[in-house]
């Protein structure tokens, strides 16, 4: 009888493990994971790959760029604006909308090509020439 | 965080075979009989039922100790996690707590049933690791998840070592497979790749001390069988179990 009760309670718990956890919002939860990485840091520009040419920028004066929870941002070129992460053709990008010192708009697309705590490393292509960003916090 | 609505019909149901149990302690046989022949579905049970004699009921606790080593393989993300933030060669504990039926089947082999609930907080070893020199070294793409919630089924045999019949304890080899199934739900990170089985099969081996039937305290130790991810990430998972088995009615 016990047995019995334990073995059905058992083979019925197996069954009833698999009905729920079946829905999925891959594209929302990645997003999400990269605003908690990107967002309300100070990222310093260390290596700037253009083509076969590296250039470092460890030790000197470097490009700056916020990214704040508010989605507002701003760099050390003067550039204010905003910015949303999106998940496109399974490309993961930052979009700005940027107004420059003299308050000219912009607008730009960076290809995230790696994100993580204390490291980003960033892409964007300009004339058909592909240049590759790695972003720090210090 | 485990679904709420598994939770609870685990914990309902375990609550109904509690009373049913009690219930049926408070029958006299004969009824005990008639009922159970009236059951005329259940034929095949009822011939297995017969096979298992001298069934006690405990109540199994205790804290465990957990190590998983993780091989992520060529697993791409477009995450990076620096393994000097993550990276554990350590047990950490957790604590479990279920039921346990032990007995005899075939009024020979002593075996027991576990049906336990237990707390998994995990130390994250990881066997290979990714490097981008100069810019980064040593990360991975994949965020091991370093806690679960988990349900495990665990039917074992047991092997008498030693008894002494003067001071009525005894010393016990167990042995058998669990069944782990993962009742958590995985983090933000690993949300979109869903890189977990539902279900883990370890092998468990253990000793247990048992006190004149009143209690046993227990040693045991789990090894994953198979990985608990999916390919091409392998990660295996190691499990120390130190616990005791009490009697429900001693407790209430």
């Amino acid at each position: 009888m016990r047995f019995r009760t334990t073995l059905f309670l058992s083979i019925g718990l197996f069954f009833i493990t698999f009905f729920p956890g079946c829905k999925k919002n891959d594209t929302a939860s990645t997003i999400s994971v990269s605003y908690q990485m990107l967002a309300n840091k100070t990222w310093y520009l260390d290596y700037k790959k253009a083509g076969t040419k590296t250039k470092t920028y460890i030790g000197q004066p470097t490009y700056v760029i916020n990214f704040l929870k508010n989605l507002t941002t701003s760099d050390s070129d003067g550039m204010t604006g905003t910015y949303t992460v999106e998940l496109i053709n399974n490309e993961l990008q930052i979009h700005v909308q940027a107004k420059t010192p003299k308050e000219n708009s912009i607008e730009y697309i960076y290809t995230i090509e790696s994100i993580g705590v204390k490291n980003l490393i960033l892409s964007h292509v300009l004339n058909t020439d592909s240049t590759t960003l790695y972003f720090s916090t210090k | 965080m485990p679904s709420k609505k598994v939770l609870t019909i685990f914990l309902l149901s375990f609550f109904i075979h509690f009373c049913i149990t009690l219930q049926a302690q408070n029958k006299s046989k004969e009824e005990m009989d008639k009922l159970y022949l009236n059951k005329k579905e259940f034929n095949i049970v009822k011939d297995m039922n017969e096979d298992f004699t001298s069934i006690s009921h405990y109540v199994i606790l205790g804290i465990n100790q957990t190590k998983q080593n993780i091989a992520a393989g060529n697993y791409n993300s477009y995450f990076n996690y620096q393994l000097v933030d993550y990276n554990s060669t350590s047990y950490k504990p957790g604590y479990f707590i279920g039921y346990r039926n032990d007995g005899f089947y075939k009024e020979k082999i002593r075996y027991s049933l576990g049906l336990i609930l237990s707390k998994v907080v995990s130390g994250t070893a990881y066997s290979n690791a990714n490097n981008l020199p100069p810019f980064i070294s040593e990360f991975t793409h994949f965020k091991a998840e370093d806690a679960f919630i988990n349900l495990s089924i665990t039917p074992l045999l047991k092997q008498l070592v030693f008894t002494s019949e003067n001071a009525g304890f005894k010393f016990l080899f167990v042995g058998g497979p669990t069944f782990d199934i993962k009742l958590s739900r995985n983090s933000a990170a690993n949300i979109a790749y869903n890189p977990y089985h539902k279900i883990f099969v370890s092998g468990k081996i253990g000793i247990e001390f048992e006190n004149h039937s009143y209690y046993s305290l227990f040693l045991h130790y789990k090894h994953g069988l198979s990985s608990i991810t999916i390919a091409p990430i392998k990660t295996t998972i190691y499990n120390f179990e130190m616990g005791i088995l009490i009697k429900p009615s001693d407790l209430f």
